[in-house]
């Protein structure tokens, strides 16, 4: 990760400060803008790896912010809002947002996401075939997936559930999005859905599906899988 | 009153000298027209009559003019003796009078039932535009009671209650409106003539509707005013969270990055550094908490409603707070019949991180917390029991456990449910948090989905 230039839009001086430094620290070009205007300027011209933004800003609300970039850019955003304001966070997550940190949040935590995220971005375009978690090998064009080099049967509901997850590799996917794509635009509010396909997949994928340690719910937002693309997936396989 | 007798024998009187001033001009002119075409003189005297003293004095002044024709102009004359032929003529006259002053009767009355409900017309046109300004229902009754008063002459009352009983002497009409009855209007009854009362029944509804537009539009700028008041309340609320929230952030991230650009060796400066930064973070969830509970207690809360499953709801609690309960033995038992539960599922998280928070703070480090749900009887109830010392009995101070915002904000999430928070002991002596759900609707039925 060599001078990757991070985008930190915040309009509290302080905390904008202390990014800088955190970040610059940990061998970052840092680019810094108060409003949301000079951030989308700054975007714009610089070109930057990732973006920081507070939801909060005083002059441009933060989802006609990604609404706006998102229209010539896929750089992975990193949106900080408060906690409670859970549908704020699944606007700016449907308006294009990667991931949410909760105010306040501490520095590794901060850094975790955003690496991940950096690690998730430089994947992009080649979308893998193959997704792993745990044990769990996800092979979405041959229909299959194995635990622990065994064969488990989903239904074929639960599978594209399941790809849909795998394929975001973390980043939270919002309830709207997962119905759509997965039921169709006419089951956006049928969210118990969800509730019963998330339990069968724990079930049948998580060692125990009451603390799941990869298909995790994040309530009022959506759902993330921890998975990574795999390169040989059948490895495994007996 | 006294005038009355006199008012009506009027016409009479003005029928009779009508036969008698035909009788004297009769008598000038009988040399030079011939007694013959006198018959017409006293046709137009009957007639006259007919056409302006009303009906009764008319027939009176028919049958005057044929008896005086006769005694006075036909041979004989000065008897009633008539001759066959003139007896015809006369009979004929006679005839004719009387049907000419049916017409003219049949007249006047259309003329003045034209003119009562030309009148009618103006008086409900009136009022209908006087009331289309008025602002209040004081004005409303106000400019109905000038408006009927006015019309008929006499003074009516008004009364918002549609199901009022009218005292002796007097006839109640309803305030009829298009959504139901507002009032009740009151008119002395021997007033009521004819198809007066159908027309204070429109009157009357007009007068219910002008109150209803005005019902309505206060129901309106009510809602405006709240739904106002409501955007003002959540938009301070959510400034408040952003302000009080954005110190916390800059001390947090300033002093965790201090630690590491320090590079602290000593465990002590560096546990003070921890130290700092698990306050901060307990600073910004009582912040959080608080912001959240003075949003419940202000009303009007819109619930985020939607199916969530307790399994996910405590696992996302236990997320939350995996730091401060590191190390403890978790235990969670939610039996395969506890259903989905209608509920804002981040607002229950929230009561379920606040209860382990209280278990966190009020018991030893490796107590064990048990989570369990169970469902029946229309609720679902989600428990948490620890290995603590128990809630304090109610009213015994600050003895034992601080029940502080935490538990009072679980408590207010639970009622915005219709719902309940039941604190007591485990079997064990531990404390035991029961968040009661009600469970009145099932989710719907799911597709089809082969394998």
């Amino acid at each position: 990760m060599n001078e990757r230039l991070v985008l930190v839009v915040e309009d509290d001086r302080s905390i904008q400060r202390i990014l800088r430094d955190v970040f610059l620290k940990e061998g970052f070009q840092v680019r810094t803008a108060l409003t949301g205007r000079d951030g989308m300027v700054e975007a714009g011209s610089r070109r930057p790896d990732f973006i920081v933004l507070d939801l909060g800003l005083p002059d441009l609300d933060g989802k006609e912010f990604l609404r706006d970039l998102r229209q010539w850019s896929d750089i992975p955003v990193l949106v900080l809002s408060a906690r409670g304001a859970e549908e704020e966070k699944v606007l700016a997550l449907d308006a294009g947002a990667d991931d949410f940190l909760v105010k306040p949040f501490g520095v590794p935590e901060l850094l975790a996401r955003l690496r991940a995220l950096l690690r998730r971005h430089d994947g992009r375009g080649s979308r893998g075939p193959f997704y792993r978690f745990g044990q769990v090998v996800v092979d979405i064009p041959g229909h299959t997936v194995h635990r622990a080099g065994e064969l488990v049967r989903l239904t074929s509901v639960e599978f594209r559930l399941l790809v849909q997850l795998v394929r975001s590799e973390g980043k939270v996917v919002t309830q709207r999005q997962l119905l759509q794509e997965v039921w169709g635009p006419g089951h956006c509010d049928q969210t118990h859905y969800l509730r019963i396909y998330m339990a069968h997949l724990r079930k049948k994928l998580e060692d125990d599906p009451t603390r799941p340690a990869y298909l995790l719910t994040e309530t009022g937002v959506g759902c993330r899988c921890l998975a990574e693309k795999a390169d040989i997936p059948h490895l495994e396989e007996r | 009153m006294d005038d009355r007798p006199w008012k009506s024998a009027g016409p009479w009187l003005q029928a009779i000298a009508i036969c008698v001033a035909a009788t004297g001009l009769s008598f000038l002119v009988e040399g030079i027209v011939g007694a013959s075409h006198l018959s017409l003189l006293f046709l137009a005297a009957a007639v006259v009559a007919s056409a302006f003293c009303g009906l009764g004095p008319g027939i009176m002044a028919s049958v005057l003019a044929v008896l005086g024709l006769d005694f006075f102009f036909l041979p004989p004359h000065g008897s009633f003796h008539v001759s066959g032929s003139d007896f015809v003529s006369l009979i004929l006259l006679l005839a004719i009078a009387l049907s000419i002053g049916q017409l003219a009767e049949r007249l006047r009355r259309q003329a003045e039932s034209a003119r009562r409900g030309q009148e009618r017309a103006q008086a409900t046109a009136r009022m209908s535009r006087d009331l289309s300004g008025a602002f209040s229902v004081e004005n409303v009754s106000a400019i109905a009671l000038a408006g009927i008063g006015g019309t008929f002459g006499f003074e009516p009352r008004i009364s918002l209650d549609p199901n009022l009983e009218a005292p002796r002497g007097w006839s109640s009409i309803p305030l009829r409106a298009p959504r139901k009855t507002r009032g009740t209007l009151l008119v002395p009854s021997e007033n009521l003539v004819g198809d007066d009362r159908e027309f204070l029944e429109t009157l009357a509804s007009l007068t219910g509707l002008a109150i209803e537009r005005i019902h309505f539009v206060e129901v309106a700028r009510d809602a405006l005013l709240r739904m106002e008041g409501e955007r003002l309340r959540s938009r301070i609320l959510s400034t408040l969270s952003h302000d009080l929230r954005t110190p916390l952030t800059g001390i947090l991230a300033g002093v965790e990055s201090l630690g590491a650009e320090l590079e602290v060796v000593d465990e002590s400066v560096r546990g003070k550094i921890r130290m700092v930064a698990t306050e901060v973070r307990r600073m910004a969830d009582l912040v959080g908490n608080l912001l959240e509970l003075s949003r419940l207690q202000s009303g009007g809360v819109v619930l985020r409603q939607d199916w969530n499953s307790v399994v996910e709801l405590i696992d996302g609690a236990l997320r939350q707070r995996e730091a401060l309960l590191n190390g403890r033995e978790i235990r969670i038992e939610v039996s395969e019949e506890v259903p989905l539960v209608w509920c804002d599922g981040v607002l229950v998280e929230r009561v379920l991180v606040n209860l382990l928070d209280n278990v966190a703070r009020h018991t030893p480090g490796e107590s064990p917390v048990h989570l369990w749900a169970e469902g029946g009887d229309g609720v679902v109830r989600i428990g948490l029991d620890d290995g603590g010392r128990g809630f304090p009995e109610e009213g015994s101070g600050s003895e034992g456990r601080s029940t502080g915002i935490g538990l009072s904000l679980c408590r207010s999430i639970a009622e915005v449910h219709r719902g309940r928070l039941e604190t007591g002991a485990t079997p064990g002596g531990g404390a035991r948090a029961v968040l009661v759900l009600p469970q009145d609707r099932t989710p719907p039925e799911l597709p089809e989905d082969p394998e």
